[in-house]
């Protein structure tokens, strides 16, 4: 290889870490206003919790009928050491289990069961019936 | 947990089956967080930058073709009987659990020991101390043994090895890793200990039959997948045993001697073409695909079982088929430079620079299983059966899932897939200054396959953000 395709090789890499540069820091930016905007103009979902401060978000409910989840498979956005709530309600009883976090309630026939736990474990965690054996939900915990 | 998996063992074994319920990579209770743009951005301008400058600085003489050894420690025979021993008894143990201990999971030791330990652990062990699986690797310890004894016994009956058939080379091994691959993410009995028993039972018994006709040696060297596989991993250490003494080489040397025997490129596009189903299927386009590719086969009279796993031995089938695209594509343009080199003697002959991807591949998917579910062997050790046994005084500790944060699993992914992709690319450098008439010939043909390393890492890097995003 010529000393000027070397050279012109390393000005390319130069290149790339500029623009590179240039596009993630305003890509960044930009992010963070996306993400402002859709906190400030979407209501928070059942399938998903903002952490926006004014108002505290409605806790999400997953509701099961015949031993699956209402709508399928919906996943539940929490920050990592933040009380992280839910409620499960189903109409026939079930056994739900939290993975990861490793907690066990029964839902009884009717009625709703609330779970609440601080999010001290960051990835995604599912949400289990042992009685129906089905993925109710995936509950998510970010940093 | 303990006590939470004696509660919910009775609701499990009861569950005939699970509609694609467990988790990707065979056990594990935790997925992975997608990684941010941000970081993605970065990898990628990153990996760019050290291909233009690999390309600009890296050394114009063949550097890496030769093992040269230093040191050399001797290490006494008797190492290997211990070890030999040792691997009998794991596995014996582990076939044992798995057939009379719980059918719960996580509360056997067989499928963590079986995806954790052995499928990933002896990656990472593989790649830092050498080929330890052929150290403990139970039915070459057998085989050799009962060789011994009846070399002993009755030295006039050994029959000599039938040759190794040459045109086999490595696909049985092909054939081992495809089917662990299905075993692991389209199997809907994947996680259950007592068949994961089994299946290891008849693996071992496939390979003393094979090993008795065709000889320990070259059966362990070509056809025993998981041989070849822990083999493959350990080429990137810098250790090496040659006639019972330990070497220090240079690092990647070891790859450059991996023979080109026919199935060798088929080996490594399998290896990376597993692992990129397993990323791919915990993403959305999959997660959203999935469901109408399994209505489809439940349309046309599939049980719901059998469509689930048709649907991901497809999306296994097309994860294999894309990698081994992606490869041939690049080989096809390096055929252009030159002449006289065909595309199949080309792909044999670069087949090498994929163990390195390989190898980052499989840190960035299951660095975190290692991790979290690897912790799980603290209370499987004291009950490997799930009966309630406390050997060790160690059966009532439990995974820690805040051991290391997401940032952290972020780093040592992307930090793989660059450090992968960066040996990838010096191999295959060195291997086209080896093969390659002048310099110039040699680096038009690695802008070929810079682009399948640029392909295989930025693969690599999407995966990762797109898995549970």
């Amino acid at each position: 290889m010529t000393r000027n395709a070397r050279i012109a090789l390393i000005v390319a890499a130069v290149a790339v870490a500029g623009v590179a540069a240039l596009v993630i820091g305003s890509g960044g930016s930009d992010k963070k206003k996306d993400t402002a905007a859709t906190t400030a103009t979407t209501p928070a979902g059942p399938g998903r919790t903002t952490p926006a401060k004014p108002a505290p978000p409605p806790v999400p409910v997953i509701r099961v009928h015949d031993g699956k989840p209402v709508g399928g498979l919906k996943t539940l956005e929490f920050k990592h050491g933040e009380r992280a709530r839910f409620v499960v309600a189903a109409d026939t009883k079930q056994q739900v289990h939290l993975h990861g976090y490793e907690i066990e309630k029964t839902v009884p026939a009717g009625g709703r069961v609330t779970f609440s736990f601080k999010a001290k474990n960051e990835g995604v965690y599912e949400v289990e019936s042992h009685t129906s054996e089905q993925k109710l939900a995936k509950v998510k915990v970010v940093p | 947990m303990r006590r939470l998996l004696t509660a919910t063992g009775a609701g499990l074994a009861g569950a005939a089956l699970a509609p694609a319920a467990a988790s990707a990579h065979g056990i594990g209770q935790r997925a992975d967080l997608p990684i941010p743009q941000w970081l993605f951005g970065w990898a990628a301008a990153v990996v760019l930058i050290v291909s233009f400058v690999g390309l600009a600085l890296l050394w114009q003489t063949p550097r890496l073709q030769a093992v040269r050894l230093r040191g050399g420690v001797r290490i006494p025979a008797v190492v290997d009987v211990v070890c030999g021993a040792i691997g009998v008894a794991v596995f014996g143990i582990v076939v044992y659990a798995g057939l009379a201990g719980s059918q719960t999971a996580t509360a056997n030791v067989a499928p963590t020991f079986v995806f954790v330990h052995f499928w990933v652990g002896l990656v990472v062990a593989s790649v830092l101390l050498g080929d330890v699986f052929r150290l403990f690797n139970p039915w070459r310890a057998i085989a050799r043994a009962v060789g011994w004894l009846v070399g002993r016994l009755a030295p006039s009956s050994t029959p000599e090895p039938l040759p190794y058939p040459e045109r086999l080379g490595r696909w049985p091994a092909v054939a081992t890793l495809l089917g662990f691959g299905w075993l692991e993410l389209a199997y809907q009995s994947r996680d259950d200990p007592s068949t994961l028993a089994i299946l290891g039972l008849a693996y071992a018994l496939i390979q003393l039959a094979g090993m008795s006709f065709y000889g320990v040696e070259p059966w362990t060297r070509r056809a025993d997948g998981f041989g070849v596989y822990f083999n493959l991993f350990s080429r990137l250490s810098p250790w090496e045993r040659r006639d019972g003494v330990l070497y220090l080489r240079t690092p990647l040397s070891g790859v450059t001697s991996l023979s080109p025997v026919p199935g060798t490129v088929a080996l490594l596009c399998a290896i990376i073409g597993i692992t990129t189903f397993d990323g791919f299927s915990q993403g959305s386009i999959w997660q959203n695909l999935a469901p109408d590719v399994e209505q489809r086969f439940l349309d046309i009279g599939f049980s719901l079982r059998a469509a689930v796993e048709l649907t991901y031995t497809l999306g296994l089938a097309g994860g294999v088929a894309f990698v081994s695209g992606v490869f041939w594509l690049g080989v096809t343009g390096m055929h252009t430079v030159g002449r006289g080199r065909s595309t199949r003697e080309l792909a044999r002959q670069f087949a090498h620079t994929l163990v390195p991807i390989g190898f980052a591949y499989a840190v960035a998917h299951y660095f975190s299983l290692l991790v979290f579910q690897g912790q799980a062997t603290g209370y499987l050790i004291s009950d490997p059966l799930g009966q309630g046994s406390d050997l060790f005084g160690t059966a009532n500790t439990q995974i820690d899932y805040s051991a290391i944060s997401a940032n952290g699993i972020w780093y040592v992914q992307v930090g793989a897939l660059v450090a992968g992709h960066v040996a990838g690319l010096i191999l295959a450098h060195d291997r086209a200054l080896a093969i390659y008439d002048d310099v110039r010939e040699a680096t038009r043909s690695q802008y070929w396959m810079l682009m399948v390393m640029i392909g295989f890492t930025s693969l690599g890097l999407w995966l990762l953000s797109a898995t549970n995003a």
